[in-house]
């Protein structure tokens, strides 16, 4: 079910495309619908591809969440702002595939942070220093992975997709505060396993 | 506090999640601390690592695929829905909550209903309802009328009835019905009594148990009304218990 009581309303504009799109798809257009798909597929499928970790299960999470726009759609109120509620469907609907697939990871941050294993102390080598863009891109997706999921919903928003903590929190239905601490957590687990992969590679 | 507690602050003060006034207190713990300062700064090289995941761009056929998908589904379904959909569907969205108050009254009027016809053939005469008071007289034409707005079970006889040819015949010939005829011990006394001879001559051609004539139309009983008195203090059911037919 879509709820969308905490997301922040913002006031699109008639130079807004997805309004003007919005409206003529809720009269029944099905073309208006897929101009709606063409602005927003990015956002759709990057994160979904993030919170889930594989692109095939991202792209049938991104079908689903277009689905379910289009189911819907009719619900949506004019003069809200549209990204942050297909963003929480996104959210959910990756909350479900996951559950579905039942995919647990073997080893998760926090029993390495509980073992201990990850509490050496960090080598001096610069994160960043003879590492190519696509180690590093894989380095992070694999710490996302590990993460808890509230925890990997709440930094994947926050700090790739760049949303304020605020609309993070309007997004997952859950306060500022809580939002803050998940962030929080989630950053310093992630330093925890780059370090130790980066450690590792070298 | 310890510097273990200040690094998740600094988590958060890295990428400016603090107010100003805690943004403060940890750079006032940064100033002392060595340990904290090389914390923020790895936490910072790790952050500018999670953030080059952003520039990542995927494949435009990623795209097309699941767009295409997406569209197969959704043309399927627009040539399944009803010509009306467009029309309609707006309203019901904007008029939801009030669908559902009135479906759910309607559904609780339907089990009060069902409650009372279930419940009157043994509370008939009142005695077991949750509210019993006697009405005011209420004057009526007949023992038809007022039972026109009565349940099935309490309404008087059809005019097929073996009472009402009965009385017709007692009209037509203004003598009481011959041996044969039934007639019902309240309808007698209203419908013969008042155009027929005497009482002595009716006797002989009625019923032993038929009551005396009375030598003016009497007045009819009041009927009983039976108050359903809910939870809800708007739903009061009524009930109008004509007596007449009950004794018939």
């Amino acid at each position: 079910m879509i709820e969308d009581a905490h997301l922040d309303s913002g006031a699109p504009t008639e130079n807004d495309p997805t309004a003007v799109w919005l409206r003529q798809a809720k009269a029944g257009d099905p073309s208006a619908f897929e101009q709606i798909i063409v602005l927003h597929q990015k956002q759709v499928l990057t994160t979904s591809l993030r919170l889930l970790g594989d692109l095939k299960d991202a792209q049938d999470a991104a079908q689903e969440v277009f689905l379910r726009l289009y189911k819907y759609l009719h619900r949506f109120q004019d003069g809200r702002e549209f990204p942050p509620w297909l963003y929480r469907i996104t959210v959910n609907v990756c909350r479900d595939v996951q559950r579905r697939r039942q995919r647990t990871a073997t080893l998760s941050l926090d029993d390495l942070v509980e073992s201990g294993e990850m509490r050496e102390p960090a080598s001096s080598t610069d994160l960043e220093a003879e590492l190519s863009l696509a180690e590093k891109r894989s380095f992070v997706k694999e710490a996302l992975k590990r993460l808890p999921e509230k925890e990997r919903a709440a930094v994947v928003l926050r700090d790739i997709e760049g949303l304020s903590t605020r609309e993070v929190a309007g997004i997952l239905g859950s306060s500022e505060v809580t939002v803050r601490s998940q962030v929080s957590s989630a950053r310093m687990k992630m330093k925890l396993f780059l370090e130790r992969r980066l450690k590792r590679r070298s | 506090m310890n510097c273990n507690s200040f690094e998740a602050l600094i988590a958060l003060y890295a990428e400016g999640d603090h107010d100003s006034s805690r943004a403060k207190n940890v750079e006032s713990h940064l100033k002392s601390c060595a340990s904290c300062r090389r914390f923020l700064s790895e936490l910072e090289a790790s952050q500018a690592m999670v953030k080059e995941l952003a520039g990542e761009s995927l494949d435009p056929a990623s795209f097309n695929v699941m767009r295409q998908r997406v569209m197969q589904e959704v043309n399927r379904r627009q040539a399944a829905r009803p010509p009306w959909w467009p029309f309609l569907s707006p309203a019901l969205a904007q008029w939801r909550p009030a669908w559902v108050a009135a479906l759910a009254v309607l559904v609780a009027l339907g089990f009060l209903l069902q409650w009372q016809l279930w419940r009157k053939p043994a509370g008939s005469d009142g005695a077991d309802s949750p509210t019993v008071a006697s009405a005011p007289p209420v004057r009526k034409d007949g023992p038809e009328a007022s039972g026109t707005n009565l349940p099935e079970k309490m309404t008087p006889k059809s005019e097929s009835s073996p009472e009402l040819a009965t009385r017709q015949f007692a009209k037509r010939h203004k003598t009481p019905a011959p041996r044969g005829f039934l007639l019902p011990t309240g309808v007698q006394s209203d419908a013969v009594a008042a155009e027929s001879e005497p009482p002595v001559e009716q006797g002989s051609n009625l019923e032993p148990e038929a009551p005396p004539p009375a030598d003016i139309t009497p007045e009819p009983p009041p009927p009983l009304v039976i108050k359903l008195i809910t939870d809800d203090p708007n739903i009061v059911i009524v009930w109008l218990v004509d007596q007449d037919v009950q004794h018939n």
